[in-house]
């Protein structure tokens, strides 16, 4: 007779071990979670900042290709055709 | 070179906004384009561009070929791939994972502070290529258009003709030499890559800016001197320019229009009046009807009107600060919206016609009036028979020798122009908003904030207006030192104008009986002191005080009104802290403080010329009546 609950008592260990791992996981992952947010967000914040000074960049850049353009087509093109 | 077409084509001007994007920046970064077509021509150059020139290494700069870079396209950001934490796998391993990819986004993180450092220095690097290729331009444009006028002068415009270069002066020969220095450095800076390959700044580009950057006082201080040279030629060609030949006589009022306009158009830059002229026609139509109205009005002949405005514009044209300052004018104001441009056009224009119509009324009275006089006292003359008629004639001469006078001084007063300087005034400093205690969360409620920038307004409206009552102050003093000259001489003209009476009555009265007349009535029309009493009423320093009150004395208080710009005040909070921000009030009070000074500027000095002149001009005309009484 003591073995059924030798047995029963072996069912409750078990349930109460696989409880244990469940919420260790649960904690795991939500762990995971987090370190895979900060991860998204360091990336994120670190190109929208680059995208930021890119595009300024690209700005000065076109600054400079415009006004190079409009001595190529201003005095430069008068000059030639001294 | 007088033919080149198309040096390079165009992405640039036209086709997908990307691509010409693209190509922009590749000629910015890399200094040559990949997308050219066109050919040139090396025929009919005047100077020998084979000794002189950079043409062709120009060409080789336009054409340069290569694949067009795309520099920033080394700075992209770095691709990392996030996953999901998953149910379906250990969490241990979504833990690594998740860890594996924090590293690796953090790895990308660093590789994109780096680019933004090289993209914040490749801004650097661009923008002080720009400034400098500006700066450069400049004065490479000015040189160029002079050596253009020179070759014209040279060649009489012909395509054909070259120039020998024994016939060149030291100055002429040292424009050649400075302009293609200037052409060689805007190369340079044209050609020189800010990039290499790898999208990194290049050590040629920092050398080629400190070199050029190095010589641009020297170019510079050499344009300034050929400015300085050009005015004084553009003033001797100016004086000598012969006025506009007229075809035919007695045409109708309307039909000097286009030469006013033709006038008018000398303040044009790069035909923008003209082309703004024809199209709008209703303008043309306005400005010929005001035209016509004035010579109306003053009834002259043609011959006479032009005569006019040729001797107006002659005159203002030496004046070569007030003409750029009216092209300048003119050209920032077309640079607006179209609506702008338009009203601005009227205002312009027919302000610059409201001048003409000014000085050619007064000029038209002068004449006017002493053909009036002289045939008024002949017919005073005819009916008086105790006269001979050899004493009614000396006294009409003497009287018209007396009205010319008056004449010559009227018209010295209206070209007069002071050695003073008129226009000397800067700009207000802007009052910078963060020494107001601007912008900082210091006070624990709104109501607190506001009442701090309410103070802070007084005190930065009370700045500025102690700032714009100075410059006011230089405003008034610089024209009261200007028109000084002009009080001088209509001060006087009163003595000289006595003086000449005796000499005159020595000259035109060879009659003793005559002479005897026409003095006994010096002292009672002529006498020091009538004369200065009748000049008291024309007493152009109280005009000069009037016109300080009437401009000046109301005109502040709406500028310096502190409500209106307490109004202008925004607030923020942070951390349950409070600031004010009084950026726009800085910014409104500048802009209306300035707008006003500079239409002061403006302003002020002519409305007391004006001013001036009618005063002489009534004055003279009293001395003309009391001739009319001898």
């Amino acid at each position: 007779m003591p073995i059924p609950f030798l047995i029963a008592g072996l069912g409750v260990a078990a349930g109460a071990l696989g409880v244990m791992g469940h919420s260790e996981a649960k904690e795991t992952n939500e762990k995971a979670e987090s370190v895979s947010r900060k991860a998204q967000k360091l990336y994120e914040d670190a190109k929208d900042s680059l995208e930021i000074v890119q595009k300024e960049t690209q700005e000065t850049l076109l600054d400079l290709g415009y006004s190079k353009k409009n001595v190529l087509e201003g005095s430069i093109k008068e000059f030639l055709q001294v | 070179m007088r033919e080149m077409s198309n040096i390079y084509e165009t992405a640039l001007s036209s086709g997908a906004a990307g691509a010409a994007t693209g190509a922009i920046i590749a000629l910015a970064a890399s200094g040559s384009l990949s997308i050219v077509t066109g050919t040139l021509s090396l025929a009919g150059t005047a100077l020998a561009w084979g000794e002189i020139g950079l043409a062709a290494s120009f060409a080789g700069s336009a054409l340069a070929a290569g694949a067009a870079l795309t520099p920033l396209a080394a700075v992209a950001a770095p691709v990392v791939f996030f996953t999901g934490i998953s149910a379906s796998i250990k969490a241990d391993e979504n833990l690594e994972k998740a860890e594996t990819m924090y590293a690796e986004a953090d790895a990308a993180a660093e590789k994109m502070k780096l680019a933004e450092t090289l993209c914040g220095a490749i801004g650097e690097r661009a923008k002080m290529f720009k400034d400098l290729l500006d700066e450069l331009d400049e004065v490479f444009s000015e040189c160029t258009e002079e050596l253009s006028n020179m070759v014209r002068k040279k060649t009489g415009g012909s395509l054909t003709k070259t120039i020998d270069a024994n016939t060149l002066t030291e100055k002429e020969l040292e424009l050649i030499g400075v302009t293609r220095s200037l052409a060689g450095a805007v190369k340079s800076i044209i050609d020189t890559p800010i990039l290499n390959k790898e999208g990194n700044l290049t050590d040629e580009s920092e050398k080629v800016y400190e070199k050029i950057s190095g010589v641009l006082p020297e170019f510079v201080t050499f344009a300034n001197e050929v400015n300085e040279i050009n005015e004084v030629n553009e003033v001797n060609e100016d004086k000598d320019e012969a006025l506009p030949e007229e075809n035919s006589s007695g045409l109708g009022v309307r039909s000097c229009c286009d030469d006013i306009l033709a006038n008018v158009y000398k303040y044009d830059i790069g035909g923008k009046v003209e082309a703004l002229v024809d199209n709008l026609q209703d303008e043309k139509s306005k400005l010929c009807d005001a035209i016509a109205e004035l010579r109306k009005e003053t009834n002259v002949s043609k011959d006479k009107f032009n005569a006019y405005i040729s001797d107006i514009f002659a005159s203002k044209s030496e004046n070569r600060k007030e003409r750029d300052k009216f092209k300048k004018l003119l050209v920032d104001k077309f640079g607006e919206a179209e609506r702008k441009g338009r009203n601005m056009f009227e205002a312009g224009i027919l302000g610059t016609l409201e001048d003409i119509g000014y000085s050619i009324r007064n000029a038209v009275k002068e004449n006017t009036s002493t053909e009036k006089l002289l045939k008024e006292k002949k017919a005073q003359l005819a009916s008086n028979e105790e006269l001979t008629e050899e004493i009614k004639e000396q006294v009409l001469d003497f009287i018209r020798s007396m009205a010319e006078c008056i004449d010559d001084f009227v018209q010295k007063v209206n070209k007069f122009e002071s050695q003073e300087e008129l226009y000397s005034y800067t700009e207000l400093d802007y009052p910078e908003y963060m020494e107001y205690g601007s912008n900082e969360f210091e006070y624990p409620t709104k109501v607190k904030a506001k009442a701090a920038c309410k103070t802070a307004v007084g005190f930065m409206v009370d700045a500025v207006k102690e700032k714009y009552e100075k410059q006011r102050d230089e405003i008034i003093s610089c024209t009261r030192k200007y028109y000084l000259g002009l009080e001088n001489k209509f001060n006087g003209f009163i003595d000289e104008f006595i003086e000449t009476y005796d000499d005159y009555v020595a000259v035109e009265c060879d009659d003793d009986k005559t002479r005897e007349y026409v003095s006994s009535r010096k002292a009672e029309l002529f006498g020091k002191e009538s004369l200065e009493k009748e000049a008291l009423e024309y007493n152009l320093r109280t005009k000069f005080h009037m016109l300080v009150n009437e401009r000046f004395g109301a005109s502040s208080t709406e500028i310096f009104n502190k409500r209106k710009y307490f109004t202008m005040c925004e607030y923020a909070e942070d951390e349950e802290r409070y600031c004010y921000m009084m950026e726009a009030a800085c910014n409104g009070i500048y802009e209306e403080a300035n707008r006003s000074l500079m239409e002061e500027a403006e302003i002020f000095p002519e409305n007391v010329f004006k001013e001036y002149i009618m005063a002489i001009v009534s004055f003279c005309e009293i001395l003309k009546n009391k001739l009319a009484k001898l």
